[in-house]
């Protein structure tokens, strides 16, 4: 199917209620979790995920994906009218975000980041929608030695990736991988670690583990702060167009972003944070007027904002079109992918290709929609900054243990996603990211069947990896990642590890 | 080796050395990582391991406790040598995470024997209470609305919720 004719049948995917009633309640809800400190994205996508069981597989996946892009717009709000970061992807936003507001130009800077997510989520949409089908077609001649590289590259960055120490992600990744071997064994059927536990035959849920590690731990962890009432200026509406002025030093930064943001999305790891740190480096040093960042610079908003959306487009790249989850985020999306028994790969757009345009399509149309809530309606979601917490955390709880319970009727689960909730709150604690123990349980599957695979083909030898140029590559690059800061360090004695100081905040 | 970002302890400023002996970010998860592969690698050696010709269904997990156990004990040495940051302190309400707790294992045991209705009521309660400051009887009443509310919203849904005691 070429572009024009599997857009056209995208479209027509989005004329079903169900379906658009799904989609404007993806970005509705992926603008207020963007809003709202705390909450994150990929929190809100684990509670809803098993409650999208009860949609049918395009409305499920456009709800979720929704979600995950419509929080990159909502997160700015925040930033820019509170200085409290919404989202972690825009925690640098704040720097230029809420100067502006102090100097009265709060409402330009809204808009200049609505615009920039607007254009740089188009943008990347186009790139994905000629980028996934042709990394698909390329992807058609993986073989288990691919996959198996893929699966161990994209581990491996992550943990290189991840606040703390190397050893101690690793680690967890292979706590991870330990999680997913646990109930019956795909290739001789043999029920391992299973304890005698019925309930653990078919594996842990993982639905369970990702709504405990994301929404549990996160209602834990702010429940023993004392929470203050946010006071948040208003805006009117009249405000929020931005200058000429304005405009002619923000449409580069914006473009610039988008170019920034989208490759980093195609890197595993927390790409959007890491693409509005680099976005930010980037304006500052093409910015005439260097002096200002800090203090009100539009370009500081403009770019970052853009290029957080354009790294959330790009990492369903991978996704897409080759099965494999790079970020939380996209780990959870083929999470509902499974849900609905369809399997990501190379074959997912010839195979399914309702659900790979009706995303696509989706996704054009969504962007339109959180333009037009971001930018009118952006006091709505302001208001919501007044929920009585108490209400909110009691909602998130119960919304979780209804979504868990629902997927299997089963109490284990609710007892794995409270027993995942304490040990997500702990590991916030030792400031242990979460997503090193989610990637793997998600991927862990494939890479132990192709390690398999590999081993009978190869008949044992390990060697046969090595003479699989993309195999080789791709193992290349992951045991490089590992080394290059070392390198980095060696080769400019005195530039600081240009990652630490972001690590710190993942 | 570990790239540990964070090195010393915070706020103890001029040069003196952390303590050897303090509860530090990476310790105590890399203690128990490696219990966890050791006893995840012994479990592993139950099944049949195989040669790499012929792999067995221990293998792989093999492999996965073998990565477990060298990366938490080199996690522990470069500790040794060079100590990480203290984990971060319980906040002012850290009495409310083993409540809430408490509150979701009531919610397990009564959804089946007590139905969806009471037992989410019961959940709410229990986080309402603890999180906020309304009185007893508002916190009370708002639970057994938002439980009867969800009862019929994820109904509509299609969500399949146990009756339990409750007609309807």
């Amino acid at each position: 199917m070429d572009p024009l004719q599997g857009l056209l049948h995208g479209f027509s995917a989005l004329g079903d209620p169900q379906v658009m009633l799904a989609l404007v309640a993806g970005v509705f809800l992926g603008t207020l979790v963007g809003v709202l400190p705390g909450l994150g994205p990929v929190g809100a996508m684990a509670i809803l995920m098993p409650l999208s069981f009860q949609l049918d597989s395009t409305a499920a996946i456009i709800l979720m994906a929704g979600i995950f892009y419509g929080a990159q717009y909502g997160g700015s709000t925040t930033s820019i009218l509170v200085n409290i970061p919404g989202e972690s992807t825009s925690v640098v936003t704040c720097l230029d975000g809420y100067q502006m507001t102090k100097r009265g130009r709060a409402g330009a800077a809204l808009t200049v980041s609505a615009v920039g997510s607007f254009i740089a989520g188009t943008i990347s949409v186009v790139l994905l929608m000629f980028f996934a089908p042709l990394l698909a077609q390329f992807a058609l001649s993986f073989g288990a030695a691919e996959y198996f590289a893929l699966t161990v590259f994209g581990l491996l960055v992550l943990s290189r990736l991840t606040g703390g120490a190397l050893t101690l992600a690793m680690m967890l990744v292979g706590a991870g991988l330990a999680l997913k071997t646990i109930g019956q064994e795909a290739t001789y059927g043999i029920a391992r670690f299973t304890f005698g536990v019925m309930d653990l035959w078919q594996g842990v849920e993982l639905t369970a583990v990702v709504v405990g590690l994301f929404g549990i731990a996160e209602v834990l962890s702010a429940s023993e702060e004392r929470g203050g009432m946010v006071q948040v200026m208003s805006v009117r509406l009249r405000e929020l167009l931005p200058t000429r002025e304005e405009w002619g030093r923000s449409w580069v930064p914006m473009l610039r972003g988008t170019a920034v943001g989208f490759p980093f999305g195609l890197i595993p790891g927390p790409a959007a944070i890491l693409s509005t740190f680099a976005s930010y480096a980037v304006e500052r040093r093409f910015s005439k007027h260097p002096e200002e960042f800090g203090k009100g610079a539009i370009e500081g908003v403009a770019g970052p904002e853009s290029a957080n959306n354009a790294a959330a487009g790009g990492t369903l790249v991978p996704l897409l079109s080759l099965g494999v989850p790079f970020a939380p985020a996209t780990a959870l999306l083929l999470g509902a992918f499974i849900i609905h028994g369809i399997r990501p790969g190379p074959l997912l757009i010839s195979e399914h290709p309702e659900v790979f345009w009706g995303l696509v399509a989706s996704m054009y149309a969504g962007n339109v929609m959180l333009l037009i809530l971001n930018l009118p309606l952006v006091g709505l979601f302001v208001s919501f900054l007044k929920l009585p917490r108490d209400i909110l955390l009691t909602a998130i709880v119960l919304v979780s243990a209804v979504g868990v319970y629902s997927v299997n009727n089963s109490i284990f689960d609710l007892i794995v996603m409270l027993a995942a909730g304490l040990l997500g709150y702990a590991m916030r604690k030792f400031r242990l990211s979460p997503a090193t123990l989610v990637l793997p349980l998600v991927i862990g599957g494939l890479m132990e069947s192709s390690f398999m695979q590999m081993l009978l083909i190869s008949r044992g030898d390990m060697g046969y990896l090595l003479t699989r140029p993309i195999a080789l590559t791709l193992l290349v690059l992951g045991v490089g990642s590992l080394f290059a800061p070392v390198m980095w360090r060696y080769l400019r004695p005195r530039a600081a590890d240009p990652l630490a100081g972001v690590r710190e905040t993942l | 080796m570990s790239e540990t970002p964070c090195r010393g302890v915070e706020g103890t400023g001029g040069r003196s050395r952390p303590d050897r002996h303090a509860l530090t970010r990476s310790a105590l998860p890399a203690a128990l990582g490696l219990a966890f592969g050791l006893i995840y690698t012994y479990g592993a050696t139950s099944y049949h391991i195989g040669t790499p010709g012929s792999p067995g269904p221990g293998t792989f997990p093999l492999a996965v406790g073998l990565l477990m156990v060298v990366t938490s004990a080199w996690c522990l040495v470069a500790e040794y040598w060079r100590p990480s940051a203290p984990p971060e302190g319980l906040g002012a309400n850290a009495w409310r995470v083993p409540v809430i707790s408490v509150g979701l294992v009531a919610y397990m045991l009564l959804l089946k024997p007590a139905g969806f209705l009471l037992a989410a009521a019961a959940l709410c309660a229990v986080l309402l209470l603890t999180l906020g400051r309304r009185p007893w009887w508002v916190a009370v009443g708002s639970a057994l609305v938002a439980g009867g509310a969800a009862y019929y919203l994820f109904g509509a849904l299609g969500v399949p919720l146990p009756m339990g005691v409750m007609p309807f």
